[in-house]
């Protein structure tokens, strides 16, 4: 005898009403999400012919000109591990606001709260636009380096400024998910390691760091993910210079006009997609 | 509580951090002010001459236009498909509900250039690229995910109890679903609405793939405009799209915080 | 499990029964509820109480059985046809209208003239004392005062039967004895027929009727108060209502009953094997060692304080007897209590308030 079985609510069983009723949302679907992935899956099996012509055959040709073409397998290289870094320095910029913001109480909380996600709702052209201000060779940025006698690179049309942009973007994101793995972080536990006199340094490495770490794996997987398939800044911050999964599936796609390559290198983020999420659920498995 | 006092070193850290997460926000009102022809910092001096060339600009204009229009039918399409979706979803019970939610949520997990791409090749062969009804459903594949998600869960967190005391006082199960479960699911509408609405009038991505020269959005349009030229003409734009965030924002603060008056 | 007679039946069980997938809730109930008569589900949580009242109000279909109110079968009915009033342990009041449109709802959908439905609100919250709240929303009013707009709503449409799920758990411990009264008060003054789930006995033994005690999906005894508390049919029904002791004893073949190492009496009938034996705390008299005196057939045990508990309107003792102990509660006098840790007393009390039950765990 179980409680929830006591209380288990009455239900609609009239299959036909379901039916009716999510129909409108089950047909955008099919027509918006499932028809053209599998079209894009079929895709990468076509064929390209002269003129941004396709051939509706089924060749494995695009798969293995990839990966014997050494620019993709520079490309594909590049982005994984351009992500990957990005994603770490992520994490380290992101980890002292989330701690902080974690440890602020009441309305001060909700005003930082709100300043961290408000970014979120800001298109990405725009906030992209305002890196390119910042880093612009007039720009604020350089121009402070220059007064100051320091070193000014150029850090628009390269990946650094791609670097320092996309960091930024994804911070968000990375904040959110390192908070919600606070949420275990119970502060007594922190505060028993400090009257056992473990110093605070001690209790970070030693308590808070541990019990955060699946916060960490999760805002890692979530960046990776993002930086992986991002367009917008890379696109507009490189200038045409920098080539990266997603800027080469769109110029595939728009200017070449070589569908199967585009779907092809889609399908290959979808397999690094993949990846990331196996390495995610094995890193959460040796935690447990 | 002692122990947990920020020291000063790690105050200052998160204080050049925050300022790190949002100058480029904060940078574009300043520059949008600017009076000089190109992008630089500090302006040589200030004007408000980018303002009027924003409302001048024919282009930008008509593109504020249709990413208006598209928003709002957008989000009322999202409304209206969602709320009997996510009912099904909360109030029945079928083989394989758990599997549909997922899937219908699924487009979200898709990274948007290649949702962009996938819906290219089939609309193209649907003659739906170039067209509002085109961007409508592109959109929709992305807001629905959204709506259908907030909707669902305050159907799932509302008081069963009201709808079956409804019932035991003589509601027919439509009346019970008018005059009960969606005056209560208000709040839950104005937070799916403006979702929806930011959601879609900020893509840019997959609306670059189904755009032309016919039909195009803001978002698209400042993205063609920043691929070309970066001058503080998008500032101005990014400082009124911001002030429309804030504002949509706020309607939700409003109507939220009127809605948790009633709910709890 | 029966006991009224069918003519004044208001409210009739038949083999009603519920399976949840492959959990079988309850197996099969029968249960008759006169008119005008205020009746308590009790039993500890999961033991199906609140389905039943659900199958009741027609917010859980049976899987089998038959529903009959005032001699009609309403098995099938719709639950909006069934007439029921139904307070909720939440309340469920509609958040987003204010007390009278609250309770104006029930008349509303029964399409009454304006005029009426005007004075029958009225009437319903004059009646809980809240017609000066009439504008408010529920957030705005307090535990006590949601409950009784609730209970206004339900009686308002002049329901069939009134159902209760729990209606004062949410209440806290004083408020709870307040409405306990004016509940029992409405009830017996509108003469309406009345179903009250509860967990709570004292809600049970002091507002009812009659009380069902529910285990398991299966009716332990449906009796008066009185009779559930002097008679328990079983030993869970002593158990879960009011306090008692139990021991384990024997009863040998020429019929002696034994337990705790003494030899012990009691009116019930003694079969041979092993019994759980039950005694009430308070009827057990306690005195000095050698000062006791058993009645006519009754019970005398010699035994030590081992602890003395003091708790308000009660003091707790724990006299070791033979191997185990024996709880005794007195009423708390002005003095200290006249006992203490490691006294020597002799404990008595008759032949009737020792319960035996055959002992199901051996």
């Amino acid at each position: 005898m179980n409680a929830a079985a006591e209380t288990a609510p009455r239900t609609w069983r009239s299959g036909e009403l379901a039916i009716v009723l999510l129909l409108p949302i089950a047909l955008i679907n099919a027509i918006g999400f499932i028809l053209p992935v599998l079209n894009l899956a079929r895709y990468s099996f076509n064929q390209s012919t002269a003129g941004g012509g396709i051939a509706d055959v089924f060749t494995w040709e695009n798969w293995t000109g990839l990966l014997r073409d050494p620019f993709y397998l520079e490309l594909i290289f590049n982005s994984v591990w351009i992500s990957l870094a990005i994603t770490l320095t992520t994490l380290v910029v992101s980890y002292p606001i989330a701690l902080y913001l974690h440890r602020s109480t009441g309305s001060w909380k909700t005003f930082l709260t709100v300043l961290v996600i408000s970014p979120l709702l800001t298109s990405a052209v725009v906030r992209t636009y305002g890196w390119i201000a910042l880093l612009t060779d007039n720009g604020p940025v350089l121009s402070f380096l220059r007064y100051v006698g320091l070193p000014a690179p150029s850090l628009m049309f390269n990946i650094k400024g791609v670097f320092i942009g996309l960091t930024e973007i994804l911070m968000p994101y990375m904040i959110l998910a390192l908070m919600a793995g606070f949420g275990r972080l119970d502060p007594r536990v922190e505060e028993a390691a400090r009257t056992l006199g473990a110093t605070p340094s001690r209790t970070f490495w030693k308590i808070i760091l541990p019990l955060t770490l699946p916060g960490i794996a999760l805002g890692c997987l979530l960046c990776f993910v993002l930086a992986v398939s991002s367009f917008i800044t890379p696109k507009l911050m490189g200038g045409g210079r920098v080539f990266l999964l997603a800027t080469e599936i769109y110029d595939q796609a728009i200017v070449t006009l070589n569908w199967p390559l585009a779907s092809t290198l889609s399908i290959l983020v979808l397999i690094v997609f993949g990846a990331a999420l196996w390495a995610y659920s094995v890193v959460l498995r040796r935690l447990d | 509580m002692e122990i947990h006092k920020t020291s000063w070193p790690m105050r200052v850290l998160v204080l050049v951090l925050f300022l790190y997460l949002l100058a480029p926000v904060i940078l574009v009102f300043p520059i949008s002010f600017s009076g000089d022809q190109v992008l630089q910092f500090p302006p040589s001096f200030w004007s408000t001459r980018w303002y009027t060339a924003l409302f001048q600009n024919t282009v930008m204009l008509k593109a504020f236009w249709t990413s208006l229009t598209l928003a709002v039918v957008v989000t009322i399409l999202s409304i209206v498909i969602a709320v009997p979706a996510a009912w099904t979803m909360t109030r029945t019970s079928f083989f394989g509900k758990e599997f549909l939610f997922n899937l219908f949520t699924a487009p979200l997990l898709l990274p948007t250039i290649v949702l962009g791409l996938a819906i290219l090749i089939v609309f193209a062969s649907f003659g739906l690229l170039a067209t509002m009804q085109g961007l409508v459903l592109a959109h929709l594949v992305v807001t629905l995910p959204y709506a259908l998600r907030v909707l669902a869960v305050s159907l799932g967190t509302q008081d069963r109890a009201c709808e079956e005391a409804a019932r035991t006082l003589g509601a027919k199960p439509l009346t019970v679903f008018f005059r009960v479960t969606l005056p209560m699911l208000t709040p839950g509408i104005v937070a799916a609405s403006a979702l929806c609405f930011l959601v879609s009038f900020d893509e840019v991505v997959i609306t670059l793939f189904l755009t032309g020269p016919r039909i195009s959005t803001l978002p698209v349009e400042l993205y063609n405009y920043v691929f070309n030229q970066a001058d503080p003409l998008v500032a101005a734009a990014s400082v009124l799209l911001i002030l429309l965030t804030l504002g949509v924002i706020m309607i939700v603060e409003r109507a939220m915080g009127l809605g948790k008056a009633f709910v709890k | 499990m029966t006991v009224s007679t069918a003519k004044e039946d208001h409210l009739r069980l038949e083999n009603i029964g519920v399976s949840f997938g492959s959990v079988n809730v309850i197996p099969s109930l029968d249960l008759s509820v006169r008119k005008g008569e205020m009746v308590a589900f009790l039993g500890p949580s999961g033991c199906g109480k609140t389905t039943t009242l659900r199958m009741i109000a027609g917010l859980i279909t049976p899987s089998h059985g038959r529903i009959h109110v005032g001699g009609r079968d309403i098995t099938a009915l719709p639950i909006h046809d069934r007439d029921m009033g139904m307070v909720f342990q939440s309340y469920a009041l509609f958040p987003h209208m204010d007390v009278s449109r609250n309770v104006q709802f029930g008349l509303k959908m029964r399409n009454l003239a304006a005029g009426e439905i005007a004075a029958r609100t009225k009437a319903a919250l004059d009646m809980v004392q809240l017609g000066h709240l009439a504008g408010r929303k529920p957030k705005e009013l307090s535990g006590g005062q949601q409950q009784r707009v609730a209970l206004a709503r339900a009686l308002v449409i002049q329901p069939s039967i009134l159902l209760l799920d729990e209606p004062l758990s949410n209440l806290d411990a004083k408020l709870r004895d307040e409405m306990r009264v004016q509940i029992r008060a409405l009830q017996q003054a509108s003469g309406i027929t009345a179903v009250f789930v509860t967990h709570d006995q004292v809600e049970a033994l002091s507002m009812c009727d009659r009380i069902v005690v529910m285990r398991n999906g299966r009716v332990e005894q449906f009796g008066t108060p009185t009779e559930i508390y002097e008679k328990p049919a079983t030993a869970f029904v002593a158990n879960f209502v009011g306090r008692t002791n139990r021991l384990k004893g024997t009863v040998d073949a020429q019929g002696n009953l034994s337990a705790a190492g003494q030899q012990l009496t009691s009116s019930a009938k003694l079969e041979p094997g092993k019994v759980e034996v039950l005694v009430r705390p308070h009827r057990i008299a306690m005195q000095p060692a050698g000062a006791g005196k058993a009645a006519e057939g009754g019970n005398l045990v010699q035994g030590e304080i081992a602890s003395v508990t003091f708790i308000g309107d009660l003091v707790q003792y724990g006299v070791r007897v033979g191997g185990d102990e024996i709880m005794i509660e007195e009423a708390t006098r002005r003095c200290a209590p006249p006992f203490a840790a490691g006294d020597t007393v002799s404990l008595a009390w008759s032949a009737g308030d020792t319960l035996i039950y055959p002992d199901k765990d051996q």
